[in-house]
């Protein structure tokens, strides 16, 4: 597919091809307004696709298959989803999962079919050509198609119009440039450059703020109901802020942890209802498929009572995000992170950043192992949720502090961690699962054949959420052992570990 | 990939116009077409605006098989390709002759396009020759278009009589009646009598058509610049009883 940027003449007007006795034939086929659409976090685009919409057509790019489907569709006048893409929808589902589509630029649009003729009017080669329109900037895309045995023409054709400024274009992020559009996608996982000699305080606080950035582009979307991912991206962003004071124990004077812990222990609970509807609202089609047929009729039941409640608690958190109170509170705690010299610092404040991380890995590694060595398959459950919290640690410092070690070991170890965390993820899901559920029975007042056949199926559930729940467990100590065996010691030894910790690991190691 | 040759032993029948038509027919199907023009005076290649490749002239063609597949050349329209008539297939029947094995020679030369074709159409040349009767043995269906007169009828004859001397299938030879003019009591009285005895013979027929004739103006098949007409129509009922009879349906 090559680009045509914007210029004064029609690129395609003079090719060059007078007196060989081939010409160029283009034939409009449509043009339209629309918007040009993705998710917040660019999936399409980084998939190396463009997708626009406007009243009645749909058209996608797609740059590895150089391809240019148009749909053409009515208007939607029945209240359907108007992120809904007709017949194009699975295949962007697939990229975009849970994401909603958004516009994001307003372009016009058109599209034209053209032929190279030879002089008897023979069809030579094929183009499709796209030409967008931005903020007054416009591209074109042309996608040339090849015929069997006129290779030749081809060529010649490819030659042409790279004579005239075409290009190949190989990512969506030219296209958007080429239309004015710099903005780039909101990333959920930013880059975290971090200076090893830098001070422990100073980049705590570069932690802090990076992910309260994140957290913050996020409310807009929550506030909008566009998707699940906003809310989840915005509570993950600020568990990692208690994660960062809770781990760097010692940097901020404790009174200042404490406070700030607080504060984002009060803003964090203020959406954990809705996060945890939104979750089970997810599950619909597994629950269903999870219970026995008999005990099916009651999970619809479940599931409307469950919406409801979403909608209520939806309010709730909009209006909360909108508030005065809120906005004020984020406001005093962004001013507070501007800088790192304004939180009270505590005595680890000016240890090397490079040092503490290695300290803070290497003895969170330790803890898990000594974790391990007690467990086997008839340890209480309590124990295993403990593992879990310490392996989640271990797994935000890996993130944390990914830029001052050797990306490629520290992405392996990642990976070999996130086998164990998916396992006593699941583990601990089922348990909270279960839980919920019965929460839900004691809650709801029905009576009558509908509490009868809600009751039914909670129960039917509850039991088969056990029998996963035993599935994991079973899979907990192999996978305890396999990540906390000699290739990964030595891993974290060679990476983690330096002379001057040796004695005081050796003797946390005793214990 | 079913092969089906469109085959007349008399010339002036429609037959060149026939496999244009019902290649293109074919393709519209869904079928991805290749049309072999065999003729030497092959006319395929005009009504596509194909033209015939220089280079390969005078060569020994189906020697070099890949020789054979880069003369393929796209039409216009989708899913239907063309090898045009090359000048050395008048050679072919002297090449063939010196050769052991000659009737796997087609056969290999089309063996190289199996893959990428679900079916070929083969535009022979009006004789009986040894490329003929390689065509005869590789074809699965042999598509013969005949002017419902005297003369024509007689040629079929001669036709199933060749096949049945040389131990060839009669029941290949498919039959179809083209250039019909309903106006002529001789056309009316011969098709009713062909098909008293002829059990294989379409159903289906071709009327003479001055939009036919314009196939050579507009250099291209039919369905293109007439496609309401009684002949694009004819062409497409022709189309679908050949499909059924070379079960690709």
């Amino acid at each position: 597919m090559l680009l045509v940027a914007d210029s004064a003449t029609d690129p395609l007007s003079d090719l060059g091809f007078q007196g060989t006795g081939l010409s160029l034939q283009l034939l409009e086929l449509g043009s339209g307004s629309g918007h040009l659409m993705d998710s917040f976090s660019g999936d399409l685009a980084s998939q190396g696709r463009l997708l626009v919409r406007g009243a009645g057509f749909s058209g996608l790019l797609s740059l590895s298959q150089a391809s240019w489907q148009l749909e053409q569709h009515g208007e939607t006048d029945d209240g359907q989803d108007s992120d809904s893409v007709a017949g194009l929808a699975q295949q962007l589902a697939k990229i975009t999962k849970l994401r909603a589509l958004l516009d994001f630029l307003p372009v016009h649009m058109c599209w034209q079919e053209g032929r190279l003729l030879d002089d008897e009017e023979k069809t030579r080669c094929r183009l499709q050509l796209v030409w967008l329109q931005g903020e007054g900037r416009r591209v074109g895309l042309i996608i040339t198609e090849a015929l069997r045995g006129y290779t030749q023409d081809h060529q010649s054709l490819l030659a042409a119009l790279e004579a005239a400024g075409a290009e190949e274009v190989t990512s969506v992020d030219i296209i958007l440039a080429g239309l004015g559009w710099r903005q780039g996608f909101y990333q959920v996982k930013p880059e975290l450059q971090l200076g090893a000699a830098d001070s422990a305080r100073k980049s705590a606080t570069l932690l802090i703020r990076t992910f309260f950035k994140l957290a913050r582009a996020n409310e807009a979307g929550i506030i909008g109901d566009l998707d699940t991912e906003f809310l989840h991206d915005y509570r993950v962003s600020l568990r990692k802020v208690r994660s960062v004071l809770s781990l760097f124990k010692g940097v901020y004077s404790d009174k200042a942890t404490a406070d700030l812990k607080q504060a984002f222990s009060d803003i964090m609970r203020r959406t954990n209802r809705l996060r945890d509807l939104d979750v089970y609202l997810l599950n619909r089609e597994q629950y269903i498929d999870l219970v026995p047929p008999l005990s099916r009729p009651g999970v619809p039941l479940l599931f409307e009572d469950l919406q409801e409640s979403r909608g209520q608690e939806f309010e709730r958190v909009a209006r909360y995000l909108g508030s005065k109170a809120y906005l004020r509170e984020m406001a005093r705690l962004e001013k507070q992170f501007s800088s790192a010299a304004r939180i009270s610092k505590g005595p680890k404040a000016g240890r090397k950043t490079l040092d503490l991380s290695s300290e803070l890995i290497y003895r969170r590694f330790k803890r898990i192992c000594k974790a391990a060595r007690k467990i086997d398959d008839k340890t209480p459950d309590v124990e295993i949720h403990g593992v879990r919290i310490e392996c989640k640690k271990l797994r935000y410092l890996l993130e944390f502090f990914t830029s001052l070690y050797p990306v490629d070991e520290i992405r392996g170890l990642i990976k070999k961690l996130k086998k164990l965390q998916d396992n006593l993820g699941a583990f601990n899901d089922y348990s909270v699962q279960q839980q919920f559920l019965q929460d839900v029975l004691a809650l709801q007042a029905q009576r009558g054949r509908r509490g009868i056949t809600l009751a039914d199926s909670i129960g039917a559930l509850t039991a088969m959420l056990y029998q996963k729940q035993l599935g994991e467990r079973a899979l907990v100590t192999e996978n305890l052992a396999a990540f906390t065996g000699p290739e990964t010691r030595a891993l974290f030894t060679q990476l983690f570990q330096s002379v001057e910790r040796e004695d005081e690991d050796n003797r946390l190691l005793q214990q | 990939m079913k092969i089906i040759a469109c085959y007349s032993n008399k010339g002036g029948v429609g037959k060149t116009a026939s496999s244009v038509n019902l290649a293109y027919a074919a393709a519209q199907t869904g079928l991805k077409t290749l049309l072999c023009d065999l003729d030497p005076q092959g006319a395929s290649g005009f009504y596509f605006r194909v033209k015939p490749s220089k280079k390969l002239a005078g060569q020994d063609f189906f020697k070099d098989v890949e020789m054979f597949v880069s003369a393929i050349r796209a039409s216009d329209f989708r899913g239907l390709d063309l090898l045009p008539s090359n000048l050395s297939f008048r050679d072919f029947d002297i090449f063939l002759s010196r050769m052991k094995n000659s009737r796997s020679r087609l056969k290999k030369a089309l063996k190289s396009v199996k893959k990428e074709y679900d079916l070929l159409i083969l535009d022979c040349p009006p004789n009986i020759s040894l490329l003929s009767e390689n065509v005869f043995k590789v074809a699965d269906l042999i598509v013969v278009p005949v002017i419902p007169t005297t003369l024509s009828v007689r040629s079929l004859e001669q036709l199933y009589g060749f096949f049945t001397k040389n131990n060839y299938q009669r029941k290949k030879i498919t039959p179809f009646f083209s250039m019909v003019q309903k106006s002529k009591k001789l056309h009316v009285e011969t098709q009713a009598e062909l098909r008293k005895s002829h059990k294989r013979l379409l159903k289906n027929y071709v009327p003479f058509s001055s939009e036919v004739e314009k196939m050579g103006v507009h250099r291209a098949p039919v369905f293109t610049f007439a496609k309401n007409s009684k002949a694009a129509a004819a062409y497409r009922n022709v189309w679908r009883e050949i499909e059924k009879r070379a079960k690709l349906v």
